[in-house]
């Protein structure tokens, strides 16, 4: 705690180099639930590795135990096997050194976007808030948000909100960003742009991104690896690796054979495992792929 | 390099601006309010048409205008009486609410006071507190002491209810949200749970306030020497209808006044939408 917490400190110092933070590691972990209707698990016996500074996305269909996996990295919720290192630390209690955004932009409707912005600022009582709200303005700049840093949460549209929550997580500028399926409530044409707003949020700030989607195309726009799983118990069926995509990614990139190659390649991956049917059978779209 | 706003996204514009001219403002409480307030002159003057032509005697109905005219007439006792009732309703809300608030949050934070005290206190509910009246003047004599207190019953337990429903509808997303920032017990309860518990709060408070003012009258009733509900006894006794219709209005403007203070206090603190936080946190 006293150690993440000087490590902020100078991050606020002295600036940031490029893929800085500790690499996340997953280490076989189960998780099993005790609901009303007898043990349901949850994630089943899975391990992978997230490098600093990477962009990776969770891509599963609903109820397939994606959420479960950032409380766990994240030290909310314990798991019932295995463990989760972040740097040589044993997650073991609430990680604070991340910034969280989940599907439901939470904000605080008495708070200012301001002062919503700089609420883990204030809890986490990071000095000197001169500089972090400097950075709370430049984050809300770079959102599209200025002029409403004094605005209260229920004046601004479903897609500003979750822009000022994804500000909140970045503003103590964490190393490890967890989002949990953030564009999931948002329409169609508003959840494209906070897909490029968030990569030109993200690429000034070189934190490593865990994103949990089920939009297969979100998911191979944004990431640099793919963890494809499947229904519950949640299982890793393959990782995605995106590297031939490259960055700064933009509309070209959806044109780019390989963004389709690889959505391609997951529904395949969806079809197989009978998450997706694959259309009538007449069409032969299986087969053709194989 | 701000990105500009989609146009999908628009502001909502419609948040009335703080009128400062006191003109403005009755113009746009009328505008807001006539079908209320045409309805209400409306059944004032079919009541003073009715009295009139059917000449129902004053001790059974007094018209309208008669009632006011006692109202002014003896304003100087009712006045009197006014502030014995309005001392005894503000002083048994805000025990009240200093015991019933800290009750609620020990309630929320301790299941062990959630299974024995609060479980008593909605049995309790059972008993028509107005029949406690006799006993409490037993205990505490005549006096003000026992109208506070049955006040202080009246008022508790909308307020405890209403907090602990307040304190408990934090989503589940706030409080895994303060956790990994990291929050203490004390910032969590402070900084997520009591402001989103708010609306709630303020909810019960505004139902306390009208059940004080029942409570005050009610032990006036039983044990009275002074306050409106003695006077209005009194009256009654004495078939002084007019007068007992006068008594009437004043409780009333007690009530609204006292409902009104908190709505404004109400509005003063909570300047956001608690209707769109509810929708969200039901979601």
């Amino acid at each position: 705690m006293i150690n993440s917490k000087n490590d902020e400190m100078n991050r606020a110092a002295t600036g940031h180099s490029e893929k800085r933070g500790q690499t996340v590691s997953v280490e076989g972990v189960s998780k099993v639930y005790q609901t009303a209707g007898g043990p349901l698990k949850a994630i089943e016996r899975t391990s992978f590795k997230i490098e600093p500074g990477e962009f990776v996305s969770v891509l599963g269909p609903s109820g397939c135990g994606k959420t479960t996996f950032l409380m766990v990295i994240s030290g909310l919720i314990p798991c019932t096997e295995g463990y989760v290192m972040i740097g040589d630390r044993k997650v073991e209690k609430p990680y604070t050194d991340l910034g969280f955004v989940f599907q439901r932009d939470i904000l605080m409707e008495w708070r200012t976007v301001l002062s919503n912005v700089m609420l883990p600022v204030e809890i986490k009582k990071l000095k000197p808030v001169e500089k972090y709200q400097e950075r709370a303005h430049e984050l809300l700049e770079m959102a599209g948000l200025s002029g409403f840093e004094n605005s209260l949460p229920c004046e601004l549209s479903g897609g500003m909100r979750q822009r000022v929550s994804i500000c909140r997580a970045l503003v103590s500028d964490p190393p490890i960003l967890l989002m949990d399926e953030p564009f999931g409530a948002l329409d169609a044409l508003t959840r494209e742009q906070m897909n490029d707003d968030l990569l030109k949020i993200w690429s000034k700030s070189h934190s490593m991104v865990l994103f949990i989607t089920h939009n297969i195309s979100e998911a191979v726009y944004l990431s640099d690896k793919i963890i494809v799983m499947s229904k519950r118990p949640g299982r890793i069926l393959e990782t995605l690796d995106l590297s031939d995509l490259p960055r700064p990614r933009n509309m070209t990139t959806k044109e780019f054979p390989a963004f389709n190659r690889h959505i391609n390649k997951i529904r395949h991956i969806f079809v197989n495992q009978g998450i997706l049917s694959g259309g009538e059978e007449e069409t032969g779209y299986v087969d053709k792929l194989s | 390099m701000a990105l500009p706003l989609t146009a999908l996204e628009k502001t909502n514009d419609q948040k009335p601006g703080p009128s400062t001219h006191l003109g403005a403002r009755v113009k746009k409480y009328i505008a807001n309010q006539w079908m209320a307030l045409a309805s209400f002159i409306g059944v004032i003057l079919i009541w003073e048409i009715y009295v009139r032509l059917a000449k129902v005697p004053a001790y059974v109905l007094p018209a309208p205008s008669v009632i006011l005219q006692a109202m002014i007439e003896e304003s100087p006792e009712l006045l009197k009486h006014s502030w014995y009732t309005l001392y005894e309703v503000i002083l048994g809300f805000l025990i009240g609410g200093a015991i019933g608030i800290p009750l609620a949050i020990l309630i929320v934070y301790s299941k062990f006071a959630e299974k024995t005290i609060y479980a008593f206190l909605v049995a309790s509910q059972a008993i028509p507190k107005v029949a406690l009246a006799p006993l409490l003047i037993a205990w505490f004599s005549y006096g003000m002491t026992p109208k506070i207190v049955i006040t202080t019953l009246m008022c508790f337990f909308p307020i405890v209810v209403n907090t602990v429903v307040g304190l408990n509808s934090t989503p589940s997303e706030m409080l895994y949200l303060a956790r990994s920032l990291g929050a203490s017990g004390f910032e969590t309860f402070w900084k997520f749970r009591f402001p989103h518990g708010l609306p709630s709060i303020f909810a019960g408070l505004k139902v306390a306030t009208s059940l004080a003012v029942v409570g005050a009258v009610v032990g006036e009733y039983v044990a009275g020497v002074n306050g409106l509900g003695y006077v209005q006894m009194i009256r009654a006794a004495f078939v002084r209808t007019t007068s007992v219709f006068a008594i009437l209005m004043y409780l009333s403007i007690l009530g609204i006044v006292l409902f009104n203070l908190i709505s404004y206090i109400e509005k003063r603190v909570i300047r956001w939408d608690p209707k769109q936080q509810f929708e969200r946190a039901q979601e």
